[in-house]
């Protein structure tokens, strides 16, 4: 029924954090695993997160790969038996966090961890967790503070959200940290897109190395190169926050047109719910659909503050008074000016067919009417140089007539769209 | 666009380069302009030509001269 579902949602999302590093990646998707767990309306909740490649965008611009690198290298030698550094949770789990506490904020209080479970998504309790993998997870405090000083309610047994094509999780499966070996059961769903046979260890994650031993890469090295876009984002978290807002932006935009071209050739009405996934090949149509039903709530809950560009569609608006004057001054106009480059155009033409005439019949008398080899020499040298001046005159006449008048003609269009329309809300 | 002009003024330049040298190597062998201008002059009249077309603009010019000198023009 629904174009994007759970496990498409997270098979995209798998695909598109191939940037980062291993664990890094499969941490990042058990939190999202674990939001489709907490949420109660499944679409509501993929609605909220709008597409994967813009909560890839929210990641990758929290994701700074050298860093982590450093965290992962400083783990290496804890391993090894050297001291344990204090260690900061990592900016993407945050920002995943912040994603799931605008995403699900009704379930929060009713998903707080029991007394003896760890929350992905209680930064504090991570941090702990990572320091003390052997110890108890839960952080009492950090719980408190999470929850806005709301007592924790017990989780609920039954899991709305659960998908139908998922097998039935068991109620302690609700939290990766508690029971990180029956994780496997629902990973499939990612890894069998991703890396299949590779297990969910989100209690583990940065806690190793980021070895990619399927890929072959060097330890340490992200497992792909790709996306660009995103890698570049990742790779180069010192830029400048207005830059990456561009990159945001740019993402974004190029959604809306995708799906907006999808939509057209579907032709589905505005805001039409999905009919079907024949209907609806691609995420983007649902992108689109329900993105303009949720426009406003999506300005409020944006988190990286480019709504506007975002959510600000517009259409091209002809102004037909405008666009009659525009006509009646701009077509004799162009035709003058196409007359007047006219002239050396031709000009060129007839130079150019002239001295190339020359120019040959200058070599064919080099070799038939001068018997002295000093004097052929002089002639066929002549002649070059006056076959290259036909060549320029050849050459300015394709340029007077595909750049000049082409140009003229184009420009004089280009700036009677311009004029002649206006950009109006769509 | 760009890339032809340059692949034109490539092609122009190299043209030239070889022709100056052409000719400068027919004059070092003992070429001689005189003997090569007479050649061509006999055989396509050349100079016929150049002495018509001549005549021919400057009698334009002395006719647009005139028109735009004579008085209400």
């Amino acid at each position: 029924m629904n174009a994007i579902n759970k496990q498409k949602f997270l098979a995209e999302l798998g695909k598109l954090l191939t940037f980062m590093y291993e664990e890094d990646r499969q941490t990042a998707l058990a939190m999202y695993v674990k939001m489709f767990e907490d949420a109660e309306d499944e679409q509501a909740l993929i609605q909220a997160l709008l597409s994967p490649t813009r909560q890839a965008v929210i990641i990758a611009r929290a994701y700074n790969a050298r860093a982590r690198k450093l965290q992962v290298e400083s783990h290496t030698r804890e391993e090894l038996g050297e001291e344990a550094e204090n260690e900061t949770t990592p900016d993407y789990i945050l920002a995943i966090d912040e994603v799931y506490q605008a995403a699900v904020p009704a379930r929060t209080a009713a998903t707080a961890p029991l007394k003896d479970q760890f929350s992905l998504f209680d930064a504090a309790a991570f941090e702990e967790e990572e320091e003390d993998e052997d110890g108890d997870s839960y952080d009492e405090d950090a719980y408190e503070e999470d929850e806005d000083g709301e007592s924790g309610e017990p989780l609920d047994e039954e899991d709305d959200a659960y998908d139908e094509e998922d097998e039935p999780l068991t109620d302690e499966e609700d939290d990766f940290g508690e029971e990180p070996e029956e994780l496997p059961d629902e990973q499939p769903e990612i890894g069998a897109l991703d890396d299949p046979g590779e297990e969910l260890e989100p209690e583990d994650a940065g806690a190793e190395p980021a070895p990619d031993e399927e890929s072959g890469a060097p330890d340490g090295e992200p497992a792909e190169p790709l996306p660009i876009e995103l890698t570049a984002a990742a790779e180069d978290a010192d830029a400048p926050a207005d830059e990456m807002d561009e990159l945001l932006r740019d993402y974004a935009r190029a959604e809306e047109e995708e799906a907006e071209a999808l939509a057209e050739e579907l032709i589905l009405p505005e805001g039409a719910p999905a009919v079907g996934e024949e209907l609806l090949p691609d995420e983007d149509v649902y992108e689109e659909v329900y993105e303009e039903d949720d426009e406003e709530d999506y300005v409020e809950d944006e988190p990286y503050g480019a709504a506007p560009a975002v959510s600000g569609e517009t259409v091209r608006r002809v102004r037909p008074g405008i666009l009659i004057l525009y006509l009646i001054f701009a077509i004799p106009l162009t035709l003058l000016g196409i007359a007047v480059l006219l002239i050396p155009t031709l000009l060129c033409l007839a130079l150019a067919v002239g001295v190339i005439a020359a120019g040959l019949a200058a070599v064919s008398t080099a070799f038939s009417g001068f018997p002295v080899f000093a004097d052929i020499m002089i002639v066929i040298g002549a002649a070059l140089i006056i076959l290259a001046l036909g060549l320029l005159f050849l050459w300015l006449f394709f340029w007077f007539i595909g750049g000049a008048i082409v140009g003229l003609v184009r420009a004089v269009v280009a700036l009677g769209g311009r004029w002649c329309t206006k950009e109006v809300p769509a | 666009m760009k890339r032809g002009w340059k692949v034109v003024s490539m092609i122009i330049l190299v043209a030239i380069l070889l022709g100056a040298v052409g000719v400068g190597v027919g004059l070092m062998t003992g070429g001689d302009v005189t003997r090569v201008a007479d050649a061509f002059d006999e055989r396509y009249h050349l100079w016929a030509y150049i002495d018509l077309y001549s005549d021919y603009v400057r009698e334009l010019v002395s006719v647009v001269g005139d028109a735009l000198r004579a008085p209400g023009a």
